[in-house]
């Protein structure tokens, strides 16, 4: 073999390994630059999705809580010696609404309740309960039949709770199944007994089904400027038709949680001297400012410091106070 | 001697090359033979498993861009079995089913449960097939209340750690209209109820299910190739499926409560973790601390 034709071979062998190794090198570049033109793919998720239809924005909170009575100086009981599911910013609209127009709030205490209950009951002129999860002793419920007979004020405030834990102290007896109907206890003088599970709405609710509305029913004080109010996990109330008037109600395609029953239901009625709401939460800190609920709650507050309550009443018991060991839970 | 020397010299050489070249064509010939050989027309079986999480979303996308780049595979069956996962993962999911429905026929077929997120997943197949115990529906929403802020650290804005109980519903509110609407979207012409009573987040047996229009048909996943195979026009293929990726890492099982623990370094002023919120369109109980649902029963 020629010097000649060896260089010539090895000459094309380089020539060739160059080619491939730049080639290679090329083809990446190559591709990206094709694959970078390719991407300009459509947007699936702008055609699925408009998103005008789709978000929600909660309504801004707006309003203040005002009372228009001008009474002297009433003081309001609120009871949370009972185990009351209640904080403090549950009702903190309510008591600043009570305290800036002049009232005195006060809580009544386990202590208080178990030693002093007819006093205090003697001393007020309303009595506030939300959502009370220890029994009533029956002279507890004596007294408060008599504040209310001579005129105090009392305000039933409940949310839905379960069927099981619903014994209470029977001024908040359960309706069996979350229907109506069934053993009132004390209610029984009241004719108002509260719902054990919760409403919804698919049809019309704020932001959530379970924020269903509520629209008055008749002219009362307590809806007076009431156009519409939320109630967040409402319970339905309902009454005899001797205990007042439904002064509230959800709409028709309002339904019961557990048995899918279909409304519309009461969710808050008022007599004389008693109002019972099936809600807490439109008087918290959170919702106080949704829809009317600010005006509901300056009604109530009304409502707790208007009455015309007996100096004195309840007497005093004869035999010792009130002090006996709070019952069990049925 | 030396001619018969050479010879047999001569043919050891011939031999040692013949076998040489025999072993060397066995390893090229089939080689060769791919490379120009057309190939058989697919169907991909692709699974969804289990939860669903970014992970899982992560690998279904993977899967269908590789269908949709594969010529050779013509149609693409679901293999369902998942009660839903995070929300946002189905809803990735769903659009990577939706790219690929655009382009060839998908059908999914429910192994035992098609639920919420999964139920998502598979909305825009032309046909969905159920066995009659399987569990298909759940279209809703849920996710934790807002925490409450702690006191204890300095933020720029009110609602820089957590939100409102009112955002957050109004959150919730905006992903079930997303859901619902594109149940609706895809399946009104089949179902048999409203908007408000697929809002209800119901999970139905695939026998109910292909009555009230939530499925299309009760079959199996035999069926379902078959579908998806006549639909591509196919005669003669082949069906490759693809595993459902390892999803039991330990980020997500973190994430199954909802509440995803992302851990940061170790901070010198205390922070061990950060939890962060998430929502879920999942089927069945979650452990959470509160939580927010945004149908009935979801």
């Amino acid at each position: 073999m020629s010097q000649r034709n060896l260089l010539g071979g090895v000459a094309v062998f380089v020539v060739v390994v160059a080619l491939i190794v730049v080639g290679a090198a090329i083809v990446p570049y190559a591709q990206a630059f094709t694959s970078s033109e390719e991407q300009n793919t459509t947007n699936i998720a702008k055609q699925q999705y408009d998103a005008s239809e789709l978000v929600v924005t909660p309504a801004p909170d707006s309003g203040t809580v005002t009372m228009d009575s001008n009474t002297e100086s009433k003081t309001v009981v609120i009871d949370v010696a009972h185990e009351n599911d209640v904080s403090e910013k549950g009702i903190q609209p309510l008591v600043d609404a009570l305290v800036a127009n002049g009232h005195n709030v006060k809580y009544l205490t386990r202590d208080d309740a178990r030693q002093n209950f007819n006093s205090t009951l003697r001393k007020a002129d309303a009595f506030v309960v939300v959502n009370p999860e220890r029994t009533y002793e029956t002279k507890q419920l004596d007294a408060l039949r008599k504040f209310e007979d001579a005129g105090g004020r009392v305000a039933l405030i409940g949310d839905p709770q379960s069927a099981e834990g619903m014994s209470l102290f029977g001024l908040f007896a359960p309706m069996p199944r979350g229907e109506s109907g069934g053993d009132a206890g004390l209610t029984s003088d009241y004719g108002i007994t509260f719902g054990s599970s919760s409403l919804y709405n698919m049809h019309d609710y704020y932001l959530n089904h379970q924020n269903v509305y509520a629209t008055p029913q008749s002219n009362s004080s307590l809806t007076d400027g009431v156009d519409k109010v939320v109630f967040r996990d409402a319970a339905p109330v309902s009454l005899s038709s001797d205990a007042g008037s439904a002064v509230l109600a959800t709409g028709a395609q309002t339904k019961i949680e557990t048995s899918r029953q279909s409304g519309p239901f009461t969710v808050a009625v008022q007599g004389d001297n008693v109002v019972a709401i099936g809600d807490s939460d439109f008087m918290s800190t959170q919702s106080a400012y949704e829809a009317d609920n600010e005006v509901l709650i300056g009604n109530l507050a009304d409502f707790l410091v208007t009455g015309d309550k007996t100096e004195g009443a309840p007497a005093p018991v004869s035999t010792g106070q009130n002090s006996g060991p709070p019952r069990a839970p049925a | 001697m030396v001619s018969k020397s050479s010879n047999a010299t001569r043919k050891t050489v011939y031999v040692l090359a013949l076998v040489a070249a025999v072993l060397v064509g066995a390893f090229l010939a089939p080689i060769v033979s791919d490379a120009v050989a057309p190939e058989p027309d697919r169907v991909a079986v692709i699974s969804v498993d289990g939860y669903i999480s970014s992970n899982t979303a992560d690998q279904l996308e993977e899967d269908l861009e590789e269908v949709r780049e594969n010529e050779s595979i013509k149609a693409v069956v679901l293999k369902v079995d998942s009660p839903g996962g995070s929300a946002s993962a189905s809803e990735r999911m769903y659009l990577a089913v939706n790219r690929t429905a655009k382009e060839m026929p998908v059908v999914s077929s429910v192994q035992g449960m098609g639920a919420s997120g999964a139920y998502y997943t598979m909305l825009p197949s032309e046909h969905i097939y159920a066995t009659p115990s399987s569990m298909v529906g759940s279209v809703g929403v849920r996710g934790s209340k807002p925490m409450p802020s702690g006191g204890n650290e300095i933020r720029t804005g009110p609602d820089k750690a957590s939100t409102t109980m009112d955002q957050r519903e109004a959150q919730i509110e905006t992903l079930k209209r997303g859901f619902v609407g594109s149940v609706m979207k895809h399946r009104s012409d089949e179902l048999t109820m409203s908007r408000q009573e697929v809002a209800y987040a119901k999970v139905y047996t695939g026998a109910r299910a292909s009555q009230n229009g939530y499925v299309d048909d009760i079959g199996t996943l035999q069926k379902a190739i078959d579908h998806a195979a006549n639909e591509a026009g196919l005669d003669n293929y082949e069906v490759v499926e693809k595993e459902p990726a390892n999803r039991f890492g330990i980020f997500l099982f973190s994430e199954r409560n909802g509440n995803a623990t992302v851990v940061v370094e170790k901070s010198p002023v205390g922070y061990d973790g950060v939890r962060t919120s998430e929502f879920l369109m999942v089927y069945g109980q979650v452990q959470y601390e509160d939580e927010v649902i945004g149908n009935v029963s979801a």
